[in-house]
């Protein structure tokens, strides 16, 4: 489904931040990301959802070779990869409910058509109180599981989440994960880049670990 | 941006205070709702994307205001120019004058009989008829006061030729036959003065639409400016609509939308307001000149008021102008687009 081969990445004219990453992900698996802070997670998932080019190396995503993916078929490609943020990127002047359904709204879908599923999709995150509330007054957590819920909507074939506990007591971010496992037992890949050890520890799945720009994989 | 202490269902869209601008943002409603219909949002009522606060609104509703009112203005002053040199384009064809000025031991009287039957035998001609002298006398009264007696003085005698068919007139023909047989005869067909007119109602006409194109070029550069600047302030939203797989069509559909709406509110406002000018200016430029009218204002505009077709040039403006708003901005935010990703 995805294949990194030889991977090189900078910023402008600064340092290599990822080097000679090489990795492929099958469809329905299942891997952490991770590595101490500044280690280039947010980096490596920024190649994977095509906001960022390599400065070198091979990236091929859903059979297609990324430096070869023109503008126009980019929104087709992203509505097939759900992402939630380290930052939510949550819009504040739209509700709870309106940011979740923006997936749907963006694909000119009427809102009589989808209305059901969000709604069903914050109960099941647990904001189906706060549904029509704006972001800014939401809780950390409660902001988390909204980005989380958007990046569900459009049903993709595979999630990139970036630190989806960041924000949350350890109890709440068990919670999640075990959202995450069982979407992915519903057929979803699933990448999650987190530096908590502890809590990925309670999980026995594939790990890619990034140290100094370098990936090594323990499945 | 948002009030951290109110509740947000009860907050209204925009947080506006004050009674007065929560009426004119009801009044504006419809036309909210029309642009965001005409930009393609088929559900009007959802939240804008675009956030509107975020767009510098106000003062851009009054740029293409004020914009919007001297386009109306310029170019109700163009259509009436034009309208009036129409005018006076039939005025000449209906009517000419012959002149004859008195010469020692010449009656003045049979030479004008003698005018007349030569005019009449003329083709394409209508009415011929002498001014006697009491018309004359009449005419001169303004200058030289009343109870005068023309016989004692050497003023011309005018004969009024109405023209019938002035396809068929041959004015230089008519000139040459009058002049062969009769001393100190002149035709005047009003040509030159009605050159000139027309030359200066060309050069109004033309600066008028000079005006026109740089009003409305000035308007399109403050939507430029406008929207880069409400594409600078809505670098997050236009980032999330592009990893939710927004295509660029759709976030500059958002843009246009909004800008479409402010181009409307504008050109309505400037375009109502012109209008009220009309009225209300016309009325006064009338009280002011009393019955008789007559000023140098009326001879190159005509009529100062609110005709059909004025009206129309308006509403013509109105439609320009937010169409224009809605092109600027698209172009604007597709070509910002281009360049990210
Ligand atoms: N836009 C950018 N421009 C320049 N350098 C950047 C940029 N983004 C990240 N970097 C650099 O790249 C390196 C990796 O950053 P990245 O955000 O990928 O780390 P991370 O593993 O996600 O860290 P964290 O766990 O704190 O989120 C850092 O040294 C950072 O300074
Ligand atoms: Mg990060």
């Amino acid at each position: 489904m995805i294949r990194f081969e030889n991977v090189g990445l900078r910023y402008g004219m600064g340092p290599e931040v990822l080097r000679d990453i090489s990795f492929q992900i099958a469809p329905r698996s299942f891997q952490f990301l991770t590595g101490p802070s500044g280690a280039g997670k947010t980096s490596l998932l920024r190649l994977l959802f095509l906001s960022m080019r390599p400065s070198r190396g091979l990236i091929s995503i859903f059979g297609k070779d990324a430096v070869k993916i023109g503008n126009d078929e980019l929104p087709e490609i992203r509505r097939r990869i759900g992402i939630v943020f380290q930052d939510f990127r949550l819009l504040d002047h739209m509700t709870t409910y309106e940011n979740v359904a923006l997936p749907l709204r963006v694909q000119g879908m009427d809102e009589t058509r989808y209305r059901s599923d969000v709604v069903e999709l914050l109960d099941w995150v647990g904001l189906g109180e706060r549904m029509h509330v704006l972001p800014p007054i939401l809780s950390g957590g409660e902001k988390q599981r909204a980005a989380i819920a958007r990046a569900l909507i459009g049903r993709p074939d595979i999630l990139l989440a970036d630190e989806p506990t960041g924000n949350v007591d350890p109890p709440l971010a068990r919670r999640l994960l075990r959202l995450f496992i069982e979407l992915n037992k519903l057929g979803t890949t699933v990448v999650i880049a987190t530096h908590d050890l502890a809590l990925i520890d309670q999980f026995d799945t594939r790990r890619f670990v990034l140290k100094d720009g370098r990936l090594q994989i323990y499945d | 941006m948002t009030d951290q202490n109110s509740y947000p269902q009860f907050r209204t869209e925009s947080g506006a205070k004050g009674t007065a601008r929560t009426g004119l943002r009801v009044a504006f409603a419809p036309v909210r709702y029309a642009a965001r219909w005409l930009a393609g949002h088929r559900d009007v009522r959802q939240t804008p994307i675009v956030p509107p606060q975020s767009v510098a609104g106000t003062a851009l509703v009054a740029v293409i205001a004020i914009m919007s009112f001297l386009a109306c203005l310029t170019l109700a002053a163009v259509t009436m120019v034009f309208e009036q040199a129409q005018l006076w384009e039939s005025d000449v064809s209906s009517e000419l004058t012959v002149q004859i000025r008195p010469t020692d031991g010449v009656d003045i009287d049979f030479e004008i009989e003698r005018a007349i039957r030569i005019t009449e035998r003329e083709p394409g001609i209508g009415r011929v008829r002498a001014m006697d002298e009491t018309d004359g006398a009449a005419l001169l009264e303004p200058w030289l006061g009343a109870g005068l007696d023309l016989s004692e003085l050497p003023v011309p005698r005018l004969i009024i030729v109405d023209i019938d068919n002035p396809a068929t007139l041959d004015v230089g023909r008519l000139r040459a036959n009058l002049s062969d047989s009769i001393t100190g005869v002149s035709v005047d067909d009003h040509g030159i003065w009605i050159d000139q007119l027309k030359r200066i109602a060309n050069v109004t006409i033309a600066t008028g639409i000079g005006i026109f194109l740089l009003v409305l070029a000035a308007t399109c550069l403050s939507v430029v400016f406008a929207t880069r600047g409400a594409m600078a302030g809505n670098q997050v939203v236009i980032s999330v609509l592009h990893f939710v797989g927004a295509l660029n069509r759709y976030i500059a559909r958002e843009f246009q939308g909004r800008f479409l709406f402010i181009g409307l509110k504008g050109g309505l406002i400037g375009c109502i307001a012109a209008a009220t000018f009309f009225v209300v200016g016309g009325g006064l430029l009338g009280f002011l000149e009393g019955p008789s009218g007559g000023s140098p204002f009326q001879a190159l505009f005509g009529g100062f008021s609110l005709t059909p077709l004025v009206f129309t040039g308006f509403v013509l403006v109105l439609i320009l102008v937010s169409a224009l708003t809605a092109a600027t901005t698209r172009m604007t935010v597709e070509r910002y687009l281009a360049t990210v990703q």
